[in-house]
């Protein structure tokens, strides 16, 4: 599990702190991060739903989100992580 | 921190302290200065419960194909078109007209590479200030400066390389077709960006995504 | 499916439709009363906007009014944010968007005089009132704005992540 704090990055940070953490972690493992505005929340949702990974999204109070990514792994076995 | 301000506790207090200016204001007279308050509070409000951003419409849409945020700007823009034209057409009112000529293809230029480089327009800015993102007051400080040296530089411009004149399209193509042609290229944008945003290879093949 | 916490959208604010259809019942308001759209950055730097439709007034108050449509957003903003429990102060934590900020602001500013306008009261305000210039700003605007967010990127990028203090957590959060 890989846990980003990005509680204070504007647009277009998150977005890309994210990717990148998903890039680097195999497949099956999951990705958390903390984001302050609910416009990186929609823009990560947004992003997540089009590449077909799971994720959910808790409402914490005081303006941050949590949301946890799961890029599932590949059926078949083909290449490993 | 959240606490007294999570949860739209605060929200009497704050509410006051928006409507008390607007009261002052009328009662000092000052009606014009009161109602721009109030529409400013009422735009703040709109763009920051919306999460509307012109900045992120063009980078969504883009730079990762999607289009929800373009959609919406487009809507805007057809929406207000519309509205505005009808107010022009029957009561005559100006609106916006501005000059048009190099200075704006250069001023579109640098507003919009400041706006790529902030990640927010002049809108978006103040409402993540009001958000309480205190870096955006950099960004207003930039603004303001930038404005100041921006009227030397216009009127440099204006000098020594010439100004544009205003351009009323429907003096140019008449009155449905002005409407008609802005809509009519709104609607070619939107079907851009909703192509744009057809699944496509890249970010997929990238991360391996499940499911093809 | 996405699991978002509301609506599909994972947060309690309005969709994004809502808030287009909202500020451009708002503008067309505003352009009905006073004769022109909404502007913003002539109204920073304390221009004395003359509006059509508002009977000669002095520059002074024309000055305030602008003044308090700016502040106005900003305090609409904060409205909207307490209503939504998310007002939080955010304090940057690194230096890169800082700069990012000053500098872009910083061109904004100048650009808008130029085009002239900025965002909304050129290319929204423009396209709207069906100028040309709203759309020839537009167009160079987007341009513009790619590039910037290109450089943008590549800065963050070579920046690295500077984090100082990476690790500190000011605010305790709920941790996994």
């Amino acid at each position: 599990m890989r846990y980003l704090d990005l509680v204070d990055e504007v647009c277009p940070v998150p977005l890309l702190r994210i990717q990148e953490a998903l890039r680097e972690v195999p497949a099956g493992e999951t990705v958390v991060a903390h984001l302050g505005y609910a416009r990186s929340v929609r823009n990560v949702m947004e992003w997540a739903e089009r590449e077909g990974i799971s994720f959910t999204v808790k409402d914490l109070p005081g303006g941050v989100w949590e949301i946890t990514l799961c890029r599932k792994p590949r059926g078949g076995g083909s290449g490993g992580a | 921190m959240p606490g007294k301000l999570s949860r739209g506790r605060g929200l009497p207090a704050v509410a006051f302290v928006a409507g008390a200016p607007a009261l002052l204001l009328l009662g000092l007279g000052l009606r014009v200065a009161a109602g721009f308050w109030v529409c400013g509070l009422a735009a703040g409000y709109v763009v920051q419960r919306s999460r509307l951003c012109f900045a992120g419409a063009i980078r969504d849409a883009f730079l990762w194909r999607m289009p929800s945020l373009a959609r919406a700007v487009l809507v805007l823009l057809g929406a207000a078109l519309v509205g505005v034209a009808a107010v022009q057409y029957f009561l005559g009112v100006p609106g916006n007209v501005l000059p048009v000529g190099w200075h704006t293809v250069a001023g579109g230029l640098v507003f919009g590479l400041g706006m790529g480089m902030a990640g927010a327009c002049a809108l978006t800015t103040l409402v993540r200030l009001g958000e309480g993102a205190v870096v955006y007051a950099l960004a207003v400080a930039g603004l303001v400066v930038g404005g100041k040296l921006g009227l030397g530089v216009a009127a440099w411009w204006r000098a020594r390389v010439g100004w544009g004149t205003a351009v009323f399209l429907p003096d140019l193509v008449g009155w449905p077709g002005a409407v008609l042609a802005g809509l009519g290229a709104l609607a070619l944008l939107a079907a851009a960006v909703e192509l744009r945003g057809r699944p496509g290879r890249g970010p997929l093949e990238r991360l391996g995504a499940g499911g093809e | 499916m996405p699991e978002g916490a509301h609506r599909g959208r994972g947060d309690t604010g309005w969709s994004y439709l809502a808030g287009a259809l909202g500020l451009a019942a708002l503008e067309v308001l505003f352009t009905f009363w006073t004769g022109r759209t909404i502007g913003i950055t002539s109204h920073l730097i304390g221009i004395p906007v003359a509006f059509p439709r508002l009977a000669a007034r002095g520059s002074d108050e024309l000055v305030l009014a602008g003044a308090l449509l700016v502040a106005g957003v900003v305090a609409g903003a904060a409205l909207g944010a307490v209503r939504g429990g998310e007002w939080r102060l955010r304090l940057p934590r690194r230096w890169p968007p800082a700069l990012l900020a000053g500098v872009g602001g910083f061109l904004m500013g100048v650009g808008a005089r130029l085009a002239p306008g900025c965002n909304v009261g050129g290319v929204l305000g423009g396209i709207i009132s069906s100028s040309l210039q709203g759309w020839v700003e537009g167009v160079f605007m987007v341009a513009g704005a790619l590039a910037g967010m290109k450089l943008a990127m590549a800065f963050e990028a070579r920046s690295g992540h500077a984090l100082p203090g990476a690790g500190h957590r000011r605010h305790r959060r709920a941790r996994p």
